[in-house]
């Protein structure tokens, strides 16, 4: 977690030296995008590979992503209802 | 709805992969994907630090922000109870310890397995993994439907590392500061929470 937070400490300044820099910002952007696919390249790598995971798939699998999924959409129903009532866009770019 | 689609893709190449009789030993190694995460926080931070203006609102919305973690909390304990209902042969305590993980499904997992229920722990790993796969997957989605903050809460714990990426691309990077708070605050809470809901 500590190195996690140091990656994104140290990019930080980076960003603001570099801010003006459209070929920089680009750059950035498109490694982001190239960064996300590698990792969920990996994670489909770990999880086909996993031979427990793959033959208890169904049972496993079937609560694993109700739970999962409800979850997901109590928590954005939640933040959905703090944004309408309370917020109110508050975090939005002015 | 495009990017989600490329991103799926490249999920699906990687399972196929994984699938194969001999997998290149160097795909499995945690190394490449732990140094390509870190290379993509480095990234996060730049884009960050390109919008100049955007501590200015940490300043301005002071204790507001902690009301994000605490709606994902409560949003999150709402939907495990829904899960509850539908799965029907699962102890309550056990589905919201599931829930509990926001996605941090490495600490979840081991926490519940060390607790003494490693069928639950193997749950809760497909359960997180599958929660920051949806985040990933369908932040764009997301947004249209709940707004901004939406995968901020899919994300839980990981909207501060491996789901920040996709919801700065998304919303902006104002709303990647709400998450990377959002996501320290719940990746704190979850080893507390885990073990306070399953004893």
């Amino acid at each position: 977690m500590l190195i996690t937070i140091a990656c994104i400490l140290i990019g930080i300044p980076l960003g603001l030296l570099f801010r003006h820099k459209k070929r920089v910002v680009r750059a950035v952007n498109t490694l982001t995008m190239w960064a996300i696919y590698i990792l969920l390249f990996m994670l489909g790598v770990t999880t086909g590979s996993n031979s427990t995971i793959v033959s208890q798939l169904s049972t496993i699998g079937v609560r694993a992503a109700c739970i999962s999924l409800l979850c997901v959409l109590g928590s954005a129903f939640a933040v959905f209802l703090l944004d309408k009532f309370y917020l109110k866009g508050q975090f939005d770019e002015r | 709805m495009k990017g989600s689609l490329i991103i799926l893709s490249f999920f699906i190449a990687g399972c196929l992969v994984g699938q194969m009789e001999s997998v290149p030993v160097w795909l499995l190694d945690d190394a490449l994907s732990t140094y390509t995460l870190y290379a993509l926080l480095f990234l996060v931070g730049m884009s960050i630090g390109f919008d100049s203006h955007c501590w200015q609102i940490l300043r301005e919305m002071h204790i507001k922000v902690l009301l994000v973690p605490i709606a994902v909390i409560i949003g999150t304990g709402a939907g495990s109870v829904a899960a509850w209902l539908l799965i029907s042969d699962m102890p309550m305590s056990d589905v919201l310890a599931v829930g509990a993980g926001f996605g941090y499904y490495s600490l979840s997992t081991v926490i519940i397995t060390n607790l003494g229920n490693p069928v639950l722990g193997s749950v809760a790993l497909l359960s997180n993994i599958i929660r920051e796969i949806v985040t990933l997957l369908c932040t764009p989605i997301l947004v249209r439907l709940f707004g901004k903050l939406a995968p901020v809460a899919s994300g839980g714990a990981t909207a501060m590392d491996t789901t920040l990426p996709i919801i700065v691309r998304f919303t902006s990077e104002r709303y990647g500061i709400v998450a990377v708070f959002s996501g320290m605050v719940l990746t704190m809470i979850v080893p507390f929470l885990v073990t306070f809901i399953m004893t």
